[in-house]
């Protein structure tokens, strides 16, 4: 990272001291973080289907996907 | 479930015709104004059809941050703010919320911020066009709370409801006498489920038409609900009505502490109770059925999965329709708040559009989750004569249940 | 710019009566704040004189007639008119210079015809392009305009600007997924301009090509009413591959190698330099993680039937690793790519000095460059806004540079090179505005210095870019033809008046 971030639970989001003086962060619990993860992923799964049928995946010998 | 807290506690202080937009509201508006992208836009089932770019999220913000530089005037934007499904799309699209949202713990909040402009602006002494349905439905609502023990349990006549609270249902007015065949079926899938449970018998205004009039007057009856439950011991709360549950995951946090209870959506609860029993549906449906994925579990509450996972539990029925990600351009023209009794013909424009949506995949029967759903696309069959029938999940599943039910769906029967 | 007295005629309450009559009531706005969210566009815009970029009406047509009774009314009264589309373009092409009408055709977003024996469809230019792929994906069809504003953009906007998409390489740009479109001129004359003279041919000798002279003119010679538009099918597979680098010299090679090879499903590579590396991992880690070790990225993308393809992949990886190249897994690539549209831009990537999270907007430069151009151009535009932070701190940020192939059909050829600045926005006034301006002058004057073009995509009609465009990089004899077109077109000069400095065309 080009800057401090926090790191809880495997998530990973600003440090908080950056967000208070000129853009302040709203009340969120983890729910609603997970919520908007969730909306995304969902967002970006329609959008590789929007533009075409599969996305392809790299060549075997090139990447081993993780366990 | 889990609860959902998104509060910006600056949305307390009221913006008045009288006053400079405060300077934290100014950069609230500036943020969606900011991104100019606009993908708030064509995503909104309202401006699908209006094609006006002040009904939509980056409308309502830059009007705000228009008028705080002084170009318009508060009290002139509450025409366009009536324009709003509060469907939560917008919110979900927008780049603020989708991609930096979690990162930042600031997101885009536009459902809360329409019904705060209403409510400021009622305050303020303004009025709303149109507003006398709105206002005798809330009225009507009101009413009830003196007789609403009857009123609740009216539809659970005939059916054994053995059990005491611990396991409750929440069943709200409009269910209570409009959609009553969701209580009705709940009960009796879940009594063959064996499960025990009573009914909460005062639920009080629930409407989310009353959170852009008067908020306080909502909170009473909402701190009434959470004082109740205590003493009467509820542990788990099933709802009926997805406009409710979405309020109880999303808008009761924002006030109270809610960690002694759980609430679980109907089709959440029976989808859990029939996977831990190892039940599946034992009588065959074949069908190919369009699902409707109701705005206040796919957009705000993003948790749509149960009633597709309860259709699919049953031995031949199929649904085709699209997945949750590509319904949140969708909306049965209801919303979640006054639009359909402000705007009935954008609302019955916007339920036509989805059903022939739905006629198109050549079915004859669209699966909803969502009495408001259920009675809004009647009403556009009805108008539209278009020959896709509105069917509750519940009704779908009594059937394979083996529980005797006349529905109105040609496949279902 | 040449300043000329021109004698517009007001937008009264008579004037608006006949637009009403014309339109209705509910497609004639009025009210303050519905015409101040139709000031701007994407780009960072002069909030401290909002009111001076308002129109003083927004009409809403539905069909071609109504542009003809609008034009013909605005003609006729020499009122000034804006046309206005997604309000989503980069070089205020939207933004009324003259206040006047402004023409939002997104009511006109009717799909006329799906000719799929033909592979086109004709459609209304207030239809954004990813509803229209909404509608075409049953079909397995798709009109391929991946642009950064996919979502929101309208066709007649795009066709405004002479839209530039991500996947052009494959599918080309809006110069060449237009067919044909319905143009309505200011006098209220509709003409149909394609391949000669009819709809879906798209290559005709027959005549001039004015299908090209009536695309790109930013609203200064008509209004697009319909086009007809490619269809394409809907690609088998899409691949999108990252690769980082150590260096500059080594990603700008592979850049080269990768665009040269010769693929035909290569459909976009492009270059993440080191500063937008390090603006991404300001909150990049939100989802994508990137690696400390990871300067400059390349990416690859690949679209079509997956036997071709999946060959081609596996060649570009050859190629990549060749110069060093590093493949970053298929998470980066697939949510990175899938983001394109989204992320890029949000108004919390603003950092101050003190490392605090602040609003800025987003702007984007779009210089047309050449291969070999862009390491100096790279220099140059960091060394420009650098020194512009340094002169006015928290008011700009350097958010990095983007190359992206930028021909039709092919890898090769001219390149976007995009510096991205942030901008404090809201705290503009006329000191800071003219200093962006004179910032924006300096690059695109560093982008003429090498025979390039100020603009690839968004146009070059913005304050600050349009008399560098214009005097300089169009000065062999271009700007005059326009001008002389403009002139013949629009005489009176009601057409999205003031852009491209052709005020100067009616200078005699």
């Amino acid at each position: 990272m080009a800057e401090d971030i926090l790191y809880k639970w495997g998530e990973i989001e600003i440090l908080p001291t950056r967000m208070e003086k000129y853009i302040k962060q709203q009340e969120m619990n983890e729910a609603e973080r997970e919520r908007i993860v969730r909306a995304r992923n969902m967002h970006l799964d329609w959008y590789h289907r929007h533009f075409a049928y599969e996305v392809l995946k790299p060549p075997a010998d090139e990447w081993e996907p993780k366990a | 479930m889990t609860y959902q807290l998104s509060k910006k506690d600056f949305y307390a202080e009221p913006l008045t015709k009288t006053k400079a937009i405060p300077e934290e509201f100014v950069k609230e508006a500036y943020l969606v104004f900011a991104c100019r992208h606009k993908f708030c836009r064509d995503i909104c089932p309202n401006f699908d059809l209006t094609r006006d770019e002040a009904h939509t999220s980056y409308g309502f913000h830059t009007s705000i941050l228009a008028v705080s530089r002084g170009v318009g005037d508060l009290e002139r934007l509450i025409d366009d703010f009536s324009y709003c499904l509060e469907c939560g799309a917008c919110e979900l699209r927008c780049p603020n919320t989708s991609m930096g949202g979690d990162f930042y713990r600031r997101s885009t909040t536009t459902v809360d911020l329409v019904r705060k402009v209403r409510r400021d602006h009622v305050a303020d002494g303004g009025e709303i066009r149109d507003w006398a349905a709105v206002k005798d439905y809330l009225d009507e609502h009101r009413g009830f709370v003196a007789g609403q023990g009857d009123l609740v349990t009216k539809w659970a006549e005939g059916i054994k409801v053995a059990g005491d609270l611990k396991t409750a249902l929440f069943v709200d007015f409009f269910t209570a006498t409009q959609g009553t065949e969701v209580p009705r079926l709940a009960a009796q899938v879940l009594g063959k489920l064996g499960v025990r449970f009573g009914i909460y018998t005062t639920p009080g205004v629930t409407a989310p038409e009353l959170l852009s009039v008067d908020d306080e007057e909502w909170k009473q009856y909402a701190a009434a609900n959470v004082a109740n439950f205590k003493e009467l011991g509820v542990k788990t709360l099933v709802v009926m009505n997805p406009h409710d549950y979405a309020l109880f995951i999303r808008e009761y946090p924002k006030w109270f502490a809610m960690d002694d209870l759980e609430v679980v959506f109907v089709t959440d609860f029976i989808l859990r109770t029939m996977k831990a029993k190892g039940v599946t549906p034992p009588v065959a449906v074949e069908g190919r059925f369009a699902y409707h994925d109701p705005c206040t579990l796919n957009k705000l509450v993003v948790e749509a999965d149960s009633p597709r996972e309860l259709v699919a539990m049953v031995p031949g029925a199929e649904i085709v329709d699209v997945m949750p990600a590509n319904q949140w351009r969708y909306c049965c023209g209801n919303g979640n708040g006054p639009y359909r009794k402000l705007h009935e013909d954008i609302s019955y424009r916007i339920g036509q559009k989805r059903l022939r949506a739905a006629a198109d995949l050549g079915v004859d029967t669209i699966l909803v989750a969502c009495p408001h759903c259920k009675d809004q696309f009647t009403d556009v069959k009805a108008k539209a004569g278009l020959p896709v029938e509105p069917v509750h999940v519940l009704e779908l599943l009594a059937k394979a249940m083996g529980i005797e039910w006349e529905t109105t769906s040609p496949t279902i029967g | 710019m040449t300043t000329v007295a021109f004698d517009y005629g007001a937008v009264t309450d008579e004037v608006v009566a006949e637009l009403k009559k014309l339109l209705g009531d509910e497609n004639v706005l009025t009210e303050m704040h519905e015409r101040a969210m139709r000031a701007f566009n994407c780009a960072p815009a002069p909030l401290h004189r909002w009111e001076d970029q308002t129109p003083d009406v927004v009409v809403l047509p539905g069909s071609t007639e109504d542009v003809v009774g609008i034009l013909k009314l605005a003609n006729e009264r020499r009122i000034p008119v804006t046309p206005r589309g997604g309000g989503s373009g980069l070089a205020d092409g939207a933004m009324p210079l003259r206040k006047g009408i402004c023409v939002d055709v997104k009511r006109m977003n009717e799909i006329f015809e799906i000719d799929e024996e033909n592979s086109c469809v004709t459609v209304g230019t207030g239809l954004n392009p990813l509803k229209l792929n909404e509608v075409l994906e049953p079909l397995g069809k798709i009109f391929p305009d991946d642009l950064a504003g996919y979502a929101n953009a309208v066709l007649g906007g795009r066709i405004g600007c002479g839209g530039w998409t991500l996947i052009g390489g494959r599918y080309g740009h809006i110069p060449d997924t237009v067919i044909s479109m319905e143009c309505v001129l200011p006098d209220g004359q509709v003409i149909w301009v394609g391949g000669g003279g009819t709809k879906k041919i798209r290559k005709s000798s027959s005549g001039y090509r004015l299908k090209d002279l009536f695309m790109q003119h930013q609203g200064t010679l008509c209004i697009v009413t319909r086009a007809v538009l490619e269809l394409y099918p809907k690609p088998e597979v899409e691949f999108a591959g990252y690769f980082a680098f150590d260096n500059w010299d080594d990603a700008y090679q592979a850049l080269y190698d990768i665009t040269t090879a010769g693929f035909g499903t290569i459909s976009s590579a492009m270059i993440f330099d080191d500063k937008k590396i390090d603006f991404l991992r300001r909150d990049d880690e939100a989802f994508i993680p990137l690696h400390k070790d990871v300067r400059f990225v390349d990416l690859m993308t690949f679209y079509g039937k997956k036997c071709e393809v999946e060959p081609a992949v596996k060649e570009g990886f050859k190629i990549m690793k060749a110069r060093g190249g590093r493949y970053l897994g298929p998470e980066q690539g697939e949510g990175d790519w899938a983001s394109r549209h989204d992320r890029y831009h949000l108004s919390y990537h603003g950092r101050t000095p003190d490392g605090q999270a602040t609003l800025m907007s987003w702007h984007c430069e779009d210089t047309a460059a050449y291969h070999t151009a862009l390491p100096g151009l790279r220099e140059k535009f960091h060394e420009i806004v650098g020194r512009y932070m340094e002169e006015y701190p928290g008011m700009f940020d350097d958010w990095g540079i983007f190359i992206y192939t930028s021909n039709p059909f092919k890898g090769w050829g001219d390149y976007l090179i995009e510096i991205d600045v942030g901008v404090a926005e809201l705290a503009f006034n006329t000191e800071t505005w003219d200093a962006w301006i004179r910032m924006k002058k300096e690059i695109a004057n560093a982008a003429v210095d090498e025979e390039c073009s100020v603009s690839i995509c968004h146009g070059s009609c913005r304050e600050g870019d349009d008399d560098v465009a214009m005097h300089r990089e169009m000065a062999n004899g271009s700007f005059d033809i326009m001008k002389r077109i403009k002139r013949m077109i629009d005489p009176n000069n009601i057409m999205n008046p003031g852009k491209y400095c052709l005020d100067e065309a009616y200078v005699d």
